[in-house]
Parts: C-alpha cells; structure tokens; sequence
C-alpha cells in the first residue's frame, strides 16, 4: 500500500482537468464523464497488486469477480461484495493478512474486525474532555444500536473502573462538603474563641463540656478542660456555637432582624441546666437571659438612635455634600429613604444586601460607598453591634446600589472582632469600677455563688462592656459628624502668602 | 498506510460521481484535499457563491475526523453562517470528536455542509465570532467548540 501515492498521481492530471471543468460548466455534469471516469480509478485504485494497464488486468481476473465488481457501484444488489465501512475497502480485496469480517448491528454496516477494534481502541482512549475512562456503551454510528465488544474480563480492572464512576460523580458534592466543612470548623472555632472571652476560663469550660459524663475517660475531659474543643458530639453546642460569628455578621446588617432575636434563645433553650435556667424574676439574670435579651436591645437601641439622632444626623451629612453635586432628586430620594417606616427601609436594605452577592467583585474602592441609603440609617440598621465608621465617609452619592469590597470586609472583620473587642471592655470595667461592684460577694466554687450583681462575673462586665463600646462609638462618630457640619460652612481656602513663603491661616 | 488506503477509496469514488454542487478542487495527495461547493437553491446569502473547503487528514483518518475549514484566500470567500467562523472554521458537531464516526466521509462533510449553508436564514457570524477569529491560534481539531443550539 506504500506505493499508493505514486500511483494516484498517475491518473491525476486528467481528473483534474475534469472537475475543474466540471466546476466551470455549473453543475451540468457532462454524463459522459461518469462513463469515462470509472474505468481508471477502479483499475487503479481497487485491484491493488497488479500495475499496468486497465486491459491487462481485466484479462487476468476472473469474470465472477469483474461481475461482482460492478455492483459493488450500484449498491441495490443482494450479493455484492462486503465493503468495510471503516477502511471502504471490500471483500475482494481481502488479503490472508486481513482480519475477519464482523456484523456486530442489526444494520447493513459490515466491517473488519480490526478497523473496528481501531475505532473502538480510539472511543475508550482516554480523553481530557471525558471524565470516565470507559464509555458507557459503543454504539454504532447508522442504527444506534449497541456494539458488543467481548473481552477478556478481570474483576480488578472492572471495580478500578466502577470506583473511578463513582468518584467522579461525587467530585462537586465532595468540594461542597469540604468548603462547608471548612466554614463551619472556623465559625465552630470562633464561636469558642467567643465564648472564651465572654465567660473566661472556668466560664467557658462549663459550658464547652456541658453535656458531658462526669466519668468520662480522664483524657476526654482533660482535653475538654485545657483547649477547650468541643470534646464529643453535642448538637447544641456543635451547632449553636458555628453560629455565633453567624449572628455576629449578620446582626450588623440588617438582613437577619426578624430571625435575629430566635436565634440564641433556640441555642439556649438546648443549653438548659441548673446554670441557664430561665427565672424572669432573678437577679442578676442569667447569662442565657441576658444574651438572649441582647437583640431585642439592639432592635431597641436601634430605633431610639433612628428617632433622636436619625434626621439630624442625615442633616449633618447632608451639610458636608458638595452642593453642586446635589440635584433635586437626589434630596427627594433622601427624603423617601428618610421616611420612619421600618417595612420600606427594610425593603430598601434587603435589596441593598441582595446586591452584594452581585457587585462584589466588580466594585473598586473607589466606585462610591453605599451612599443610596443614607449612611445614618444605614448605620442605626447595623445595629448596636456595628456603628459603622463606613458611614462616616460619605463621599457623593450615587443612586445605584453598590457596596463595596472594603466595606463588606470590615463589616465581616467588624462582627468578628467585637467579642474581643467587648472582652477587653471589660476588663477595663474591672479595672476601673470600684472593687466591690465588680467581686462576688461570697467566693464559693464557681457558679454556685450568689451574684448579686451583673457586673461580679466577667460574662457580665464583657457584655456591659460591649455595649458601653457601641454607644460610645455611636456617641463619637455623631459627635465628628456634627463638628464637621458646624465647621463646613467656615471653611476657606488658605492664601498663599508671598512675603512670608508660606501659606497663611488668618 | 490505513488513512491512504481508506483516502485513495474514497478518490475514486469522488471522481467518479459526487452530488451536485460538490466538486473536488485539488486531491494531489492523501493529506489535504480541496473541494468547491454551491449551494443550489436560492438562498440570496449563497446565490451564485463557489466555497472552497479544505480537508486536513491526519494518518489516523477515518478514525479521527478530518479537519475541515473553508478557504479565505485564493480569492474564496467563507461563507456567512452563525457557525461558521470567519477565519474558517465549522462548528459542525461531526467534524467534533465526539460526532464524528468512520461512517462520515469527505462526500458525506461536503453535504453536510451544503446541506447546513442551504437550511440556514441567518446572515450573521457566531456571537464570538470576533474574539475567536481574531485570537485563536490553535489548529481546529483543537478547538473545543460549543455547540450552540441544534437548529442550525
């Protein structure tokens, strides 16, 4: 077969010319082309051992096979010759060397056994584009029907390949549980860093190992005491404490405020000893109880701070806008937002937050901060929790919601610091309220004192803390924006002073 | 040895009869072929249009399918079509590897591609037809086309 260049370039030049003229005359084939035409190529082409002029070989074939040749063109006729569909080459052509003939469909297809084991070798070859190393099925390309393919059979290859399926589809839920995996191990380790903070040490060993047998293996309980993880599994604490940089986040927006307030009394609920237990009439109230009444106070505090501060503080900020940047419906839509009504701002915040997920990645620093909403009330709707400093930069306005990268990190970063952050109140608390304001009366082991006060234990102290921490904060960002409203209109641009080569403040 | 027998074949045959409209332009070798096609109906996009469509085969042929692009130079045009590229390639699923079968041939490409040029109404380019003609650099069998729709 290697000499079958050299021998189409023989009939070459002449066919050529035929179909060029073909091509010339449009279309209307020249009938006496397809009388010339076949006798040279299927001397050529089809009877492959023997060279030489198309008489010759005639000649020298036998009239069965010249019989069976001819319909072999007009394929209608019930004994032709089986053509290979793979290599197009037929039956008369079979060599010793060439390999069986297979019917392997219902079809007319007939092939070489080898053609067809080339094609399948090149469907099972493995694919960067396919994700199994075997097709499920080989069908063939004019019936569709299924192309069996018997081969010796080894139960290893076989359960190699049935496990590679199945990995394969567990790939994307695989990921998804490592990443969720990953998340809720942080959060689970935040929420114990939290509960550290707040409660301290002992505080927080009592409610880490709650649940706990008390004769539980040494090394167990050793474990627990010291680092504190979450030594067996306990669906309370390994649920409730995941969310805890959960409410964190979210009680500084304002995505969560009707579901907010649910939260940690479901974890505490779960949590009910002899500690936790719920008496309205004690005081101090329980950690539980007063957790728990944290985001009824924030919705509170929120509100009052919206009523007293919430117009003047949209006014101050309102002051420090270049006024030629300010057009009538910017005020008007000002105007709408300032509206009390919670649904509306709801809504409003809602679509806010919705955006996020959108914008976040094509948003620069830059591209202006959130500042549809007014930033007042986007800082009351963070609640006690946040007191934005974001809001204190309220640069232009622009009517698209767009919240920036920066701004959604320190939010984040805001939620996830405070416990630290109210700890660290805290003790000052300690350290700077009288001593017996802040020691227990009667020293007994831990949590069977008597307080009489929330600020005797350091759960408490961190609380008030954290709060004293967001009022003060709130009370210093309003402070700056009244000053700068005050000073705004007595601004001036300094004179360049020549004599003295300075400039000069009158 | 496998795609020449296979190609010299289907030589003979091509040059014996083809349907109209389809013509070989230049088959000198067993690696790359030419072929002119018309459309034959009315279709004003291709009306009194010669394509010339060149076939790349790989020693592999007819296992793996042949490249085929339309000719830009020489001065033939590529046909307007929302898969066919300007730089000349098809999108044609049996041109894909996973389309294509040893049952195709280049007879059996060439009306395909008739038979796409005459179905479509369309005069427009595949919606990426600017980037991808203008950055790609890959050979066609390399392309991992997207099959767009199947209505084409």
């Amino acid at each position: 077969m290697n000499s079958a260049p050299p021998r189409t370039s023989g009939p070459q030049p002449r066919l050529c010319a035929q179909s060029s003229a073909d091509a010339s005359d449009d279309l209307s084939r020249d009938p006496t082309i397809v009388h010339r035409t076949p006798a040279d190529p299927e001397a050529v082409y089809i009877n492959k051992p023997v060279e030489g002029n198309q008489e010759a070989q005639r000649g020298r074939e036998s009239p069965a096979e010249n019989a069976e040749e001819v319909p072999a063109r007009i394929p209608s006729e019930e004994d032709e010759p089986r053509k290979c569909w793979i290599c197009f080459s037929d039956e008369t052509e079979d060599t010793p060397l060439t390999s069986e003939w297979r019917t392997p469909c219902p079809c007319a297809l007939t092939a070489h056994e080898s053609c067809l084991l080339d094609w399948i070798a090149d469907l099972e070859a493995p694919n960067p584009n396919r994700r199994t190393a075997v097709p499920a099925k080989i069908l063939c390309p004019q019936c569709k029907s299924e192309i069996k393919v018997a081969r010796p059979r080894s139960i290893i290859v076989e359960s190699v390949n049935a496990v590679e399926r199945i990995l394969g589809k567990a790939v994307v839920p695989g990921a998804f549980t490592v990443i969720a995996g990953s998340i809720w191990a942080g959060c689970l380790v935040h929420g114990i860093a939290t509960v550290h903070l707040i409660f301290g040490r002992e505080g927080a060993t009592r409610i880490l190992t709650y649940g706990l047998v008390p004769q539980a293996d040494p090394l167990t309980e050793l474990f627990a005491q010291h680092s504190a993880i979450v030594p067996r599994w306990n669906l309370p604490l390994s649920l409730g404490l995941p969310l805890i940089p959960v409410a964190l986040i979210f009680s500084r927006t304002s995505v969560a405020d009707s579901v907010l307030p649910l939260v940690p009394i479901t974890f505490f609920i779960a949590q009910n000893n002899d500690w936790d237990r719920w008496d309205l009439t004690r005081w101090p109230p329980s950690p539980a109880m007063v957790i728990a009444t944290l985001p009824y106070l924030r919705v509170a505090y929120n509100e009052l701070y919206e009523r007293v501060f919430g117009a003047r503080e949209r006014r101050w900020i309102k002051e420090i806008q270049p006024r030629s940047g300010e057009t009538e419906q910017d005020i008007n839509g000002g105007d709408i937002h300032q509206a009390p009504e919670n649904d509306a701002q709801r809504q409003d915040e809602q679509n806010l937050l919705m955006e996020i997920n959108v914008e976040v990645e094509v948003v620069d620093d830059d591209e202006g901060v959130n500042n549809d909403l007014p930033p007042g009330q986007q800082e009351a709707a963070q609640g006690p929790a946040a007191a934005g400093d974001q809001a204190a930069e309220p640069h232009g306005r622009h009517n698209n919601f767009v919240i920036s990268t920066s701004q959604l990190v320190d939010t984040i970063l805001g939620a996830l610091v405070f416990p630290g952050v109210s700890a660290a109140m805290g003790y000052i608390l300690q350290l700077t309220l009288p001593r017996s304001w802040t020691t227990p009366p009667f020293s007994g082991p831990f949590g069977r004192t008597r307080l009489t006060g929330l600020l005797q234990a350091r759960w408490g102290r961190s609380i008030v803390g954290g709060c004293i921490f967001v009022v003060l904060k709130d009370a210093l960002t309003l402070y700056c924006r009244w000053k700068l409203a005050q000073g705004h209109r007595k601004r001036q641009v300094v004179d360049y002073d020549r004599k003295k080569k300075k400039t000069e403040s009158r | 040895m496998f795609a020449s027998k296979r190609l010299g074949k289907e030589l003979a045959k091509i040059h014996d009869k083809l349907p109209p409209g389809i013509s070989v332009a230049k088959a000198e070798d067993l690696q790359e072929w030419q072929m002119d096609i018309k459309v034959l109906d009315d279709n004003p996009l291709y009306r009194d249009e010669t394509y010339r469509l060149t076939f790349h085969f790989s020693s592999k042929y007819p296992i793996e399918p042949p490249e085929v692009t339309f000719n830009r130079t020489g001065g033939f045009k590529v046909p307007i079509h929302p898969h066919i590229y300007s730089n000349g390639f098809i999108c044609l699923d049996l041109l894909g590897k996973q389309g294509w079968s040893p049952v195709q041939n280049v007879e059996s490409v060439c009306m395909s591609i008739q038979s796409m040029l005459t179905g479509n109404t369309k005069n427009e380019r595949p919606p990426d037809d600017e980037e991808f003609s203008s950055r790609n650099t890959k050979r066609p069998r390399d392309v991992n086309f997207y099959y767009h729709d199947n209505d084409v």
